[in-house]
């Protein structure tokens, strides 16, 4: 038996931001498994400065976070010139309302996905960002 | 436009609101709102966090407000003396008993039919609580509230909790920025 291997292109590089480690743990085991490098951060804070030293392609950021919230940090990330492009996809706990989903379209956010998150759902919507 | 109608037509209009209120107009334009709500909805459900409900209830009475129309949770006074609640108060322990206001309105939400609640104020807890801890609350009550088909009206003095109030604005229909000049009637 053959193990299956997908290679993915040299940019399918993901960051998880998210405060809960087990969270981080836990879609990192699931992206890993489909083939993408995936890098992890714990807060805001971190997220900004790993983005400095390793380019992703997509953003998967929790909304709630101590410290600098997904906004603020998504905020940053728009603002800095050589940042400003990277896809970003929000990882929250309920559905955001209408002023909510405005913000979303003025910091040009692709999607939200909602925790606890279906495993099959997921990988096919990250999939489906990562070919665009 | 006047922002009584302004406001007003924003009740109708959405379902989870924010008002950023200029800290100089906050208790005037807060009797404003609540009179909206009286004159609007059957029942209202006020949180009071750092006002007691005797002088609550006075001060609308003096603006000729119904007070029927309200119940509400008390988080102030029980600090000072020990009251038991009624059929139109709730008296919570202290503002510091998350868990206690937070059961105080399920209880409510699930007992009487309410139409609107406001809550004043929310950054009033940042005094006792961390600011993930307010938000993940007040995130959690905005659920509760849409589930319960209830509007919900969270009012900010402008010049506090800026960090709060940006992320509440995720979980908000409508946030109405009310300028220090805007003219209103009481």
């Amino acid at each position: 038996m053959h193990e299956l291997i997908i290679y993915h292109s040299e940019m399918s590089r993901i960051m998880i931001v998210d405060d809960e480690p087990d969270v981080v743990e836990l879609l990192k085991e699931i992206l890993e498994a489909e083939g993408y490098t995936v890098i992890g951060a714990e807060s805001g804070y971190e997220c900004l400065e790993k983005l400095e030293k390793e380019p992703v392609d997509l953003i998967l950021m929790d909304f709630f976070m101590p410290g600098i919230d997904g906004r603020m940090v998504i905020e940053k990330i728009r603002k800095n010139p050589s940042l400003k492009d990277i896809n970003i996809v929000f990882l929250t706990a309920a559905a955001f309302k209408k002023r909510g989903m405005e913000i979303l379209s003025e910091l040009d956010i692709l999607d939200y996905i909602t925790k606890p998150i279906d495993v099959s759902d997921f990988t096919s919507r990250i999939k489906k960002i990562m070919e665009k | 436009m006047t922002l009584n109608s302004d406001i007003e037509k924003s009740f109708i209009e959405n379902e989870i609101i924010g008002l950023i209120i200029p800290s100089v107009k906050y208790e005037e334009i807060l009797i404003m709102i609540t009179d909206i709500l009286s004159k609007n909805y059957d029942k209202i459900l006020y949180i009071s966090i750092n006002k007691p409900c005797e002088s609550l209830v006075s001060g609308l009475k003096k603006r000729k407000i119904d007070t029927d129309r309200f119940h509400f949770i008390d988080c102030i006074t029980r600090t000072k003396k020990n009251m038991l609640s009624t059929e139109n108060c709730t008296y919570i322990s202290s503002p510091g008993a998350l868990y206690e206001i937070h059961y105080a309105i399920l209880d409510v939400l699930r007992k009487q039919e309410i139409d609107a609640a406001l809550i004043d104020s929310p950054s009033s807890l940042l005094r006792y609580y961390e600011h993930m801890d307010v938000l993940k609350f007040m995130h959690l009550l905005t659920t509760e509230l849409i589930v319960s088909r209830c509007k919900g009206i969270f009012p900010f003095r402008k010049e506090s909790a800026r960090q709060v109030r940006r992320s509440i604005e995720m979980f908000a229909d409508k946030v109405i920025d009310i300028d220090a000049g805007s003219e209103f009637s009481v």
